[in-house]
């Protein structure tokens, strides 16, 4: 299942805050879809997504903005 | 874009020669700051938040790098105006407020200005709210004669000598590299 | 992610050593160790003609109230802006935005607020109080440093309970 979250607009750390607390909500197998527009958070996400041991992918929009795909394994 | 800095850098020099040097060092400092992502609040937040201390780490470094260098000047005797500091429990006062604040709008003072050339408009009203409340302070410690008459340096190596100042440097390396191993989630980098 | 590796940065503590050396060029260009907020007190204290406050008297800094643009401070804290547009614009980075919370705003507005006042009270800011300080050796430096982690705490707290 995929769900997504739309950051579009917010500073740090707010991204990895509510990231977090939405991944808590997935069930393993989910795909959680975080869109942002700020190069800084695609870094922290990224960062968080691999401290925590969930694979990710960053795909990057057309706006400019970027979508980062983090599977809860 | 960096055409129009240069054409700016050239007229600071024509009409303000002493500032050149700083503009430029604050051009650098903006551009490293905005590469590197750094910033000062993450360093003091994610610690607490994910237990990520690479950008305190990152900051450790800074002070070493600071201190040792400003430390090569004072040892060759040159005149420096140290700033003016109030009394520690003001310092710390502020440090407490300052740390609350930069968590809450997501940027330091050097941040919100790095965050500004990003184009991140928000941080337009953060540094209004900052002038305004500045303008506050000013005015109430001015009425404050016991604050004003307390504003001096407390440099470390006149009443803990240079051995120990060398030694509380060497701390701040030794942090770095103790902090590194108790990142959580074993990710060192 | 081999493409993404530019959108990722420059390695924090790169920027950190940097810095750090800025910081000395700094002080080898000025004399004295660099901040960032007492710029912003004389411009605020510029458009509200106080120059007579005893803050300013009493410390000798009306003259950089009544003309700030002189002040070098001044260029320091455009150069910053500069300096990361120009990253911004050249990575490809820069784009202007709003939030989109109203919320994301107050908390940014009392942010703001906090750090100002916190800063005049201090003497100085992240940069000025803590890198100044610290690299001036200069015992407060070491204490702004712990009121940081004293505040980061509940910061981030009242950010969880009431901004996110």
């Amino acid at each position: 299942m995929r769900h997504e979250l739309d950051l579009v607009g917010e500073v740090c750390p707010v991204p990895v805050l509510k990231a977090a607390e939405a991944m808590e909500r997935l069930a393993p197998g989910d795909v959680l879809t975080i869109i942002t527009d700020f190069a800084r958070s695609v870094r922290n996400l990224m960062d968080w997504a691999e401290r925590c041991g969930h694979p990710f992918e960053v795909e990057e929009l057309a706006d400019g903005s970027w979508a980062v795909h983090v599977s809860k394994v | 874009m960096p055409l129009m800095l240069l054409v700016g850098t050239a007229i600071l020099w024509r009409l303000l020669p002493g500032c050149t040097a700083v503009w430029l060092v604050g051009l650098g400092l903006g551009f490293v700051l905005q590469r590197s992502r750094f910033c000062f609040a993450a360093a003091f937040r994610d610690p607490l938040l994910t237990g990520d201390t690479r950008m305190l780490r990152a900051l450790l470094l800074l002070l070493f790098v600071a201190a040792a260098g400003s430390s090569l000047f004072f040892l060759a005797g040159t005149d420096l105006q140290l700033r003016a500091w109030p009394s520690p429990w003001a310092s710390l006062a502020g440090g407490t407020l300052f740390g609350i604040g930069m968590v809450l709008a997501g940027a330091c003072a050097a941040m919100t200005l790095v965050r500004l050339g990003e184009g991140l408009g928000v941080y337009l009203l953060v540094l209004a709210a900052a002038l305004a409340t500045s303008l506050l302070g000013a005015y109430q410690l001015g009425r404050w004669p016991a604050y004003l008459a307390q504003l001096r340096p407390l440099f470390l190596p006149q009443f803990l000598g240079w051995p120990l100042t060398a030694l509380t440097l060497f701390g701040l390396f030794l942090a770095m590299i103790v902090l590194s191993f108790c990142q959580r989630g074993g990710a060192k980098r | 992610m081999p493409h993404l590796r530019p959108r990722l940065g420059w390695p924090y503590w790169f920027g950190g050593l940097l810095a750090g050396l800025l910081s000395v060029a700094y002080l080898a260009a000025a004399g004295h160790p660099w901040g960032i907020t007492s710029t912003w007190m004389y411009w605020v204290a510029w458009l509200a003609g106080k120059d007579c406050w005893p803050y300013f008297a009493c410390t000798g800094k009306a003259a950089w109230v009544r003309a700030p643009w002189l002040y070098c401070g001044t260029w320091f804290n455009l150069g910053i802006v500069g300096g990361a547009l120009l990253g911004a614009v050249l990575a490809g980075e820069f784009k202007w935005r709003w939030p989109r919370r109203r919320r994301a705003v107050v908390a940014a507005v009392l942010g703001g607020a906090l750090m100002g006042y916190g800063a005049r009270l201090a003497g100085g800011c992240t940069v000025g109080a803590l890198v100044g300080g610290v690299s001036t050796l200069d015992l407060h430096g070491w204490v702004f440093a712990a009121g940081l982690f004293l505040g980061a705490w509940p910061g981030l707290g009242l950010l969880k309970r009431f901004f996110l």
